[in-house]
């Protein structure tokens, strides 16, 4: 991944019209991992209708599919790493599809589906309420005040970390210096002392304000939930409890069939 | 403008962790409703004071007094919620995902219900011109923008005082012109740290030259910044606006 990609942490920074409560998009998006986690590792085919809440959700609040894709590119290496061995491993042999494949390979597709499916819904849920919009959830759902603000400060923190790195590396390439193992040091140690330097100075500002630790108030916190949204989360908690209960992709492929015999 | 003083600086010190001596026995006061130009060249000391005024930085030496009472922890939440600090580089200071957020942040602190933060934001934000950023990202706005937000943040805490480091540096002719009618429309006890003494003219009553850690002048701003030898001693030169009139 380049250093641009890593620093386009926007997608995550600007909420996008029309707007979920986070809460909301926090327990659907939760009860979807766990609806596409509890499938067995050999029941690939049934989390295909799974995949139709990540397209609405993405659709709907407009976050880029590209930008998503770009996001889960760099992880996909590690996912492949974990799953390639399994077709060494499990080489009992089973037809699908009436093709004679080994269940590792089977295995190997449903963890990467899965992840295909848990990742972007995860980030979606991100991108759509914003970094913001998920600590005030934690706050409001009762996460200790400490907790929460760290969270926060953690993320900031980490896009003031990029933007330092980006000057620092900027700054050297331009007047045509290179990053190499030699130099690493020279450069993180100078990292290092901006950054404390810079969040001294961010501290400072925050203090100014009348910062004491606590970054969301319970006055700000809401914690209603509109009707509409209410039937929203109802109706996809009770899809992914259909999908659970019963073999969605099996039953439209027998009435597919059915309906050509 | 009144004889109120606001904020007496008596003999105030400070130096740098690595012994770099910033401000050596400095002595002011600010009067309520005065607004104070602290002017110098690079390195003088005037954002180290400004630090110092706030409770960023403790003084070596000497004492800070605000409002009549000597400047101390328990004191320093009352004073921060009545001045405002506008900092040298606005990223330092916009902190929230959007500047709606960010202005609401300082409120918020001080403990007002939901419907006077929304009342107070959107105050500020019409004061410094802004109602169109409300829910833009602050990383993702100009320069110039990026100081306005910052001063709405400043400016929904209804502070009595501000002290402004720098507030024109890196910005264009009009939006240094938009900020310094903002500040002009305040209305409110202000110090500002600048180099833009072309500012100072137009906005300040009283005006400090420091050098070296030192004030070396401290007088009416036409008096003070017409003195060109002086001026020049001091690594400035005399505003623009006055070039042409005492060339």
């Amino acid at each position: 991944m380049r250093l641009k990609d890593l620093y386009r942490t926007d997608i995550y920074d600007e909420r996008r019209g029309p707007s979920f409560s986070p809460l909301i998009l926090f327990v659907v998006t939760l009860s979807y991992i766990v609806t596409v986690v509890s499938f067995g590792r050999y029941e690939t085919f049934r989390l295909f209708p799974l995949a139709s809440y990540p397209i609405f959700i993405g659709s709907f609040t407009r976050v880029s599919f590209r930008d998503l894709f770009r996001k889960m590119l760099p992880v996909l290496p590690f996912i492949i790493f974990i799953g390639i061995l399994n077709p060494f491993f499990d080489t009992a042999r089973t037809e699908y599809l009436g093709i004679v494949i080994s269940k590792g390979w089977i295995s190997f597709f449903s963890l990467i589906l899965k992840f295909m499916l848990i990742v972007p819904a995860s980030l979606i849920m991100v991108a759509a309420t914003g970094f913001d919009g998920l600590c005030r959830t934690a706050a409001s759902v009762g996460l200790p005040d400490v907790l929460v603000t760290q969270l926060f400060l953690l993320h900031r923190y980490i896009r003031l970390l990029v933007e330092e790195t980006h000057n620092i590396v900027r700054a050297r390439v331009f007047r045509g210096g290179k990053i190499t193992v030699a130099n690493a040091g020279n450069v993180c140690g100078p990292l290092l002392l901006r950054c404390i330097s810079r969040s001294e100075r961010i501290h400072s500002a925050l203090e100014c304000r009348g910062f004491d630790g606590q970054l969301y108030h319970s006055s700000a916190l809401s914690k209603r939930v509109p009707a509409g949204e209410l039937i929203f989360a109802l109706c996809w908690i009770v899809f992914f409890t259909v999908v659970r209960m019963l073999d969605i992709s099996r039953i439209i492929g027998d009435m597919i069939v059915g309906c050509v015999i | 403008m009144c004889n109120l003083k606001v904020f007496e600086i008596e003999n105030i010190c400070y130096s740098y962790p690595d012994g770099t001596k910033a401000l050596k026995e400095i002595s002011f006061s600010v009067n309520e409703g005065e607004i104070l130009g602290i002017a110098g060249a690079n390195g003088s000391g005037k954002s180290t004071l400004l630090m110092l005024m706030m409770g960023c930085l403790s003084p070596l030496g000497g004492n800070i007094v605000y409002e009549g009472d000597k400047l101390c922890k328990e004191k320093l939440r009352g004073m921060r919620r009545e001045t405002g600090l506008l900092f040298q580089d606005p990223d330092d200071q916009l902190f929230l995902p959007t500047v709606w957020e960010d202005v609401a942040f300082g409120p918020r602190n001080l403990g007002l219900n939901e419907e006077e933060v929304s009342s107070r934001v959107k105050g500020a934000l019409s004061d410094a011109g802004i109602e169109a950023l409300a829910d833009k990202a602050p990383w993702k706005l100009s320069g110039g923008e990026k100081t306005l937000a910052a001063l709405a943040g400043l400016f929904a805490m209804r502070p009595k005082t501000l002290l402004l480091d720098e507030p024109t540096s890196g910005l264009d002719p009009k939006s240094r012109r938009e900020l310094i009618n903002v500040i002009a429309g305040t209305k409110i006890t202000a110090v500002i740290a600048t180099h833009d003494l072309d500012m100072v003219m137009d906005l300040c009553h009283r005006v400090i030259i420091m050098k070296n850690g030192t004030i070396v002048s401290d007088g009416e701003v036409p008096g003070v910044l017409t003195n060109r030898k002086f001026m020049e001693s001091c690594g400035l030169e005399i505003p623009l606006s006055l070039t042409n009139r005492f060339s």
